[in-house]
């Protein structure tokens, strides 16, 4: 757990600048891609409920660094979302390709309704209209994911080396 | 007892202790008691995010290039058509801002015209989050940069600071969904409040008296009412009118001046000439105090 922290910190960082400077310029009207968000519901399908959610936590907390959302809002959405998906995943059938993509699909819309429910919650007068965007939001990410979740299982691998048995 | 359930145990409470703390902060950061943390972690990632900006901006043009010319043809096409009929109506407003002049020199002699302070900012970052429209510039309270200061674009009004570090601060654009602006048509000089409809949504001019004539078209104004933001700023153009006789008001759907969507470099106006309304704080003598 100790290795993904030190990896999680400088990356979820990172991404989060990227999102808000770089990945801004494409994302029109419905707002820049969410990388990080997909970063950590991807390594929370790799690696479980209690990673996912610290990662969460930590990546919640930067992207509110760089948005009007009050410090938090993301952070609690992400968690809730993640630990969500890793209770599901545990009644799901094993498999590599569908499921990591069901999940993610699962998780990115739970996030932004939750994320939208908090705020409302919080006293922002966002109207409901903006989930007829979820459809096309939650494709891209998904679409996104796919890259993500062989780029995180990679270093899942290098971070945890799996013994050999025999 | 049995060390997965020390493990399992531990974990919830991290957990646990997680949520609670996000709850803190949600709710010490809406009382507004997070601004000085929200700056110190800010600042750093400043001259990192003007950087990435930068490199940002190279790539959109590659990506952008080849659709950007066809397009551009297709405006010069229109824009030479526009320029006539510019031209036209440039004549006549010269004759009609002459009479202007003089009638306006006259009621205000002896005052000058407000001259607005200005500071150039750089746009560095924009909002992570879908819900909400905001953009981070490279300028902050160390170069005179206030939370609720009017930000304009070159073509008009664009937002107001929100949150303010020393290198940087938050604009709330005027598409955000918390925002409302004071606002007034040019053609029917009808008064309304602007709010920003938020992701893929138009903005709303509520507000507007039924009797007033707005049309597609009107461009609309910052109106200066309240005093927080200066008038005769350019906000943007009517494009739908919503009216029913049902209603108290009737609405005007408003495309805004700037895209906001391509913001690189806005103006904050840091001092302006706001509408004195220091004569309401105390009621007029005679009359008994509640």
């Amino acid at each position: 757990m100790k290795r993904s922290m030190y990896v999680a910190l400088p990356l979820l960082l990172v991404l989060t600048v990227i999102q808000s400077s770089f990945l801004a310029h494409f994302g029109g009207q419905i707002g820049p891609p969410q990388l990080a968000v997909v970063v950590v519901i991807s390594w929370a399908v790799l690696r479980g409920g209690y990673e996912g959610a610290l990662w969460a936590f930590i990546a919640g907390l930067f992207l509110d660094l760089f948005s009007f959302a009050p410090l938090g809002t993301t952070s609690l959405a992400l968690m809730v979302a993640v630990l969500i998906i890793v209770r599901l995943k545990q009644h799901l059938p094993e498999n590599p390709y569908v499921i990591p993509l069901l999940l993610t699909t699962v998780a990115f819309s739970l996030y932004l309704v939750l994320d939208l429910l908090i705020l409302r919650v919080a006293g922002y007068s966002i109207g409901w209209s903006i989930l007829s965007h979820l459809p096309l939001l939650t494709l891209l990410h998904v679409l996104l994911a796919l890259p993500t979740f062989w780029l995180l299982y990679t270093l899942e691998r290098m971070l945890y080396p799996r013994a050999l048995e025999g | 007892m049995d060390i997965n359930d020390t493990q399992q145990r531990v974990r919830t409470t991290t957990i646990l202790v997680l949520v609670g703390l996000t709850l803190v902060f949600l709710l010490l950061d809406s009382t507004g008691n997070l601004d000085s943390a929200f700056a110190f972690l800010r600042n750093p990632l400043s001259s990192v995010m003007g950087w990435t900006t930068a490199r940002a901006d190279a790539v959109a043009d590659v990506f952008t290039g080849p659709r950007d010319v066809e397009l551009a043809r297709a405006q010069i096409t229109q824009l030479e058509a526009r320029v006539g009929e510019l031209e036209r109506e440039n004549a006549l407003l010269r004759e009609q801002q002459s009479e202007y002049q003089v009638y306006r020199e006259l009621f205000n002699r002896a005052n000058a015209a407000p001259q607005y302070q200005r500071v150039t900012a750089e746009v560095i970052g924009r909002d992570t989050s879908p819900f909400f429209r905001s953009i981070i510039i490279d300028r902050g309270t160390a170069d005179g940069v206030a939370p609720g200061m009017p930000v304009e674009g070159a073509r008009g009004f664009v937002g107001q600071v929100y949150r303010a570090s020393p290198q940087s601060a938050q604009i709330m654009l005027i598409t955000d969904n918390v925002s409302n602006v004071p606002v007034r048509s040019s053609e029917s000089r009808a008064n309304g409040m602007l709010f920003g409809g938020g992701a893929g949504e138009p903005m709303v001019m509520d507000w507007i008296p039924l009797e007033a004539q707005v049309a597609e078209g009107d461009i609309v104004f910052t109106s200066g009412m309240g005093g927080q933001f200066p008038p005769d700023l350019i906000v943007g153009e009517v494009t739908e009118v919503r009216r029913s006789n049902a209603d108290l008001f009737q609405q005007a759907l408003i495309e805004p001046a700037e895209d906001l969507d391509d913001l690189e470099m806005v103006f904050v106006i840091t001092s302006f000439e706001s509408l004195d309304i220091s004569v309401f704080d105390s009621p007029p003598e005679g009359i008994p105090q509640p």
